[in-house]
């Protein structure tokens, strides 16, 4: 097909017919790559994004997200102002979890206290506490909590308890010793000794920071990697790309790889912050986290990619993967809520959840020390994910305008 | 035409939903050939381009592309065509030296082999010392031809040029125009959209098209010679009412505005400046001056788009 004689300076040996397939294939993809790279590098804000603002969010979102309950405001009614009533107070200011506030004056106060936010709880010890209790019987006192915030209240109510029965432990043990002492009777009792293994102080941000770095994983690879895509289109160079022998798949590794080396890099950075500034502990091993991460990227990039081949602008791509993906990745991951307190039905929805089997595998990783022998079906879920939507997103992907 | 052609499209079609962008298209283009794809906005002229280089699929019919089939072997098709997109379609964040180091990369142009055409390209476009100048930083007419380098970086046989001198002053558009020529001198084949019908000039063939359909395919002089009309200019005093009384006298088969001037089309021979003279004066239609003038393409194009009526409206 010489007819149609081409241009007197060409370079001889049909330029654009390489040696073997592959090795055309091997170039073209390379040269993809080195193009994304330094357009990536050469923006400043993209690189911001990417890699300081993940680290940035990390450290602060360490520190605000935790769900350990301290200083609740305990207004306390003393209607007895007895000796008793005020060791009472003092056992529970003991404890640690409550800021105590006295409060006299008539009763519609207290509604004002709750209703204002000043206290979580209220605390009204009846005027016949100390005779009651100096009497040997046993005594009510009254908790009103602000059931708003229900996880709130359902932890003060919690500490109330636990530090009230600390008092009144203390109050039968003479009792008890004296019965046994005496008169030989023994009253059975049942007494837990807890020991939480793994995360001995139940520390909850050992148990949260692991899984902000999944989040944030997720967030930056993905909606980098579906604007980077869009943005060719917006930009009308995805038209010359699209008439080039570049291949779909050669495109497709071309943009994802990249992304993949920044994916390492956040890993790295999240993985300092989080032993250096948290001291989270770390129990298993590195390679597993890095491999696992990996395996997850692929679902992210493929979410990514698939989200780019739905939509037309940069901002659909935002929207599409904030709305679609984050927001139910959140809630339903096991992230914020555990999945076990979930509805059945929504369990089997959670299931479907990529990023569940991503926490699992890095939460193990982090605090149990558990190893392959453990994860391999979380992480074989995850791989399955990643290599359907990225297959999906492949098939999508059509070397078209249309 | 002895060659086997290097663009040869059989009924070419688009449906866009509902819409039939383009509708049958069937033309050839010889081997080192500059072929004028000539039409309003809109016409279908992009579409047409698109579907050849492979970045719309056709609805029906085909077309070979430097002899392979458009459908069947996109990827061949894409070896063998540069092509110029409407929209500036380099990347704006890289240099100059990257964005053909990039093209002629994918490609598959060796490093030696790619220095020695970035400087060949470069050098005919007139481009020579703006290698590490971002591309995004440069000017509308230079960016232009900067897209044109980076088109024929891989010496493709065929080029497609999609509205390449719109938005392009004038000065700088000759200088395009001359690119061209030079490229088909050494054997390119060029296919190029425009909606300015004075470029048609610098082609060899031209195709006319109007809402989807070729209305003319031939030589320039040919396509006026077909229009079997005589035009005759006239100088009125006003323009828009004068234009709808014209349209009443039966010798005249219809008439278009070309600036402060309007144009009348009569049947070949059916009429002279006197006889159309006496004509008008008879109907009392004042004219300042009357000529007969050559037929020139823009009104072959308003007699081939709207034989039955054609609009007093700007040229095309």
């Amino acid at each position: 097909m010489n007819a149609t004689g081409p241009d007197a300076r060409a370079p001889n040996a049909a330029p654009g017919m390489p040696r073997s397939l592959w090795a055309g294939s091997l170039h073209r993809t390379a040269v993809l790559l080195r193009k994304e790279l330094i357009q990536v590098l050469r923006d400043r804000a993209l690189i911001g994004l990417l890699i300081f603002a993940p680290v940035i969010q990390l450290v602060v979102m360490g520190f605000a997200v935790t769900t350990d309950i301290k200083d609740i405001g305990l207004a306390v009614r003393d209607n007895d102002r007895s000796a008793q009533s005020r060791e009472y107070v003092r056992t529970l200011a003991a404890s640690g979890y409550f800021r105590i506030i006295a409060t006299t004056g008539s009763e519609t106060t207290d509604d004002r206290l709750l209703v204002s936010g000043a206290v979580g709880l209220v605390l009204v010890i009846p005027a016949d506490f100390s005779a009651r209790l100096l009497a040997g019987r046993s005594v009510t006192v009254q908790a009103l909590a602000d059931g708003a915030d229900s996880n709130f209240a359902v932890n003060g109510i919690n500490y109330l308890y636990q530090a009230t029965r600390l008092y009144s432990e203390r109050l039968v043990a003479p009792r008890r010793a004296d019965l046994a002492r005496i008169q030989g009777v023994h009253l059975p009792s049942v007494t837990v000794q807890p020991r939480a293994w793994y995360n001995p102080n139940l520390t909850s941000r050992n148990f949260f920071v692991p899984g902000l770095m999944g989040m944030l994983l997720l967030v930056t690879t993905m909606i980098v990697t579906s604007m980077a895509l869009v943005k060719e289109r917006e930009e009308g160079t995805m038209e010359q790309l699209i008439v080039t022998p570049l291949r779909p798949l050669e495109i497709i590794a071309g943009k994802l790889l990249p992304f993949v080396a920044i994916g390492a890099v956040e890993i790295t950075l999240a993985l300092i912050v989080m032993r250096l500034v948290f001291q989270v502990p770390f129990e298993g091993s590195y390679a597993l986290l890095y491999l696992a991460s990996g395996v997850f990227l692929l679902t992210t990039l493929g979410l990514g990619l698939f989200i780019s081949t739905l939509v037309h602008t940069q901002q659909q791509a935002m929207m599409a993967a904030a709305f679609f993906v984050m927001m139910p990745f959140i809630l339903l991951s096991g992230f914020v809520f555990p999945i076990e307190n979930m509805p059945l039905v929504i369990q089997h929805v959670a299931a479907f959840i990529p990023l569940k089997y991503y926490l699992i595998i890095i939460r193990g990783l982090f605090l149990k020390g558990t190893g392959l022998p453990e994860l391999w079906p979380p992480l074989l879920v995850l791989l399955l994910w990643g290599l359907g939507i990225l297959s999906l997103a492949v098939l999508k992907f059509h070397k078209r305008l249309d | 035409m002895n060659e086997s052609p290097a663009i040869d499209v059989r009924d070419l079609t688009k449906v866009f939903g509902r819409f039939t962008a383009v509708d049958r298209i069937s033309f050839a283009v010889a081997p080192g050939d500059i072929f004028g794809f000539l039409g309003p906005n809109g016409a279908g002229k992009s579409t047409t381009i698109r579907m050849l280089c492979g970045l719309l699929a056709s609805t029906s019919g085909t077309a070979l592309v430097g002899g392979y089939d458009i459908n069947r072997e996109p990827d061949r098709v894409r070896q063998r065509i540069g092509y110029m997109s409407q929209r500036f379609s380099l990347y704006r964040d890289l240099t100059v030296a990257e964005n053909l180091a990039f093209f002629g990369g994918v490609y598959g142009l060796s490093r030696g082999a790619l220095r020695d055409r970035a400087a060949d390209v470069l050098r005919l476009a007139g481009l020579s010392g703006i290698e590490s100048a971002r591309t995004g930083t440069l000017s509308g007419a230079i960016q232009q031809r900067l897209a044109l380098a980076c088109a024929i970086l891989h010496a493709p046989p065929i080029l497609f040029l999609d509205e390449p001198t719109s938005g392009v002053d004038p000065v700088s558009r000759r200088a395009f125009w001359e690119l061209i020529q030079d490229l088909a001198a050494r054997g390119t084949t060029v296919l190029i959209t425009t909606h300015f019908l004075d470029e048609a000039e610098f082609c060899a063939h031209i195709g006319l098209i109007s809402a989807g359909r070729l209305v003319a395919l031939d030589t320039p002089a040919a396509v006026k010679s077909g229009v079997a009309e005589d035009v005759f200019e006239l100088q009125v005093d006003d323009l828009f009412s004068s234009a709808e009384r014209l349209k009443g006298i039966p010798s005249i088969l219809g008439t278009a505005c070309f600036g402060p001037r309007l144009h009348a089309y009569c049947p070949r021979g059916a009429a002279t400046e006197q006889s159309l003279t006496a004509t008008l004066g008879a109907a009392g239609i004042p004219v300042t001056a009357l000529h007969s003038v050559p037929m020139s393409l823009e009104d072959a194009f308003m007699r081939l788009v709207a034989p039955a009526a054609a609009l007093p409206g700007s040229p095309v």
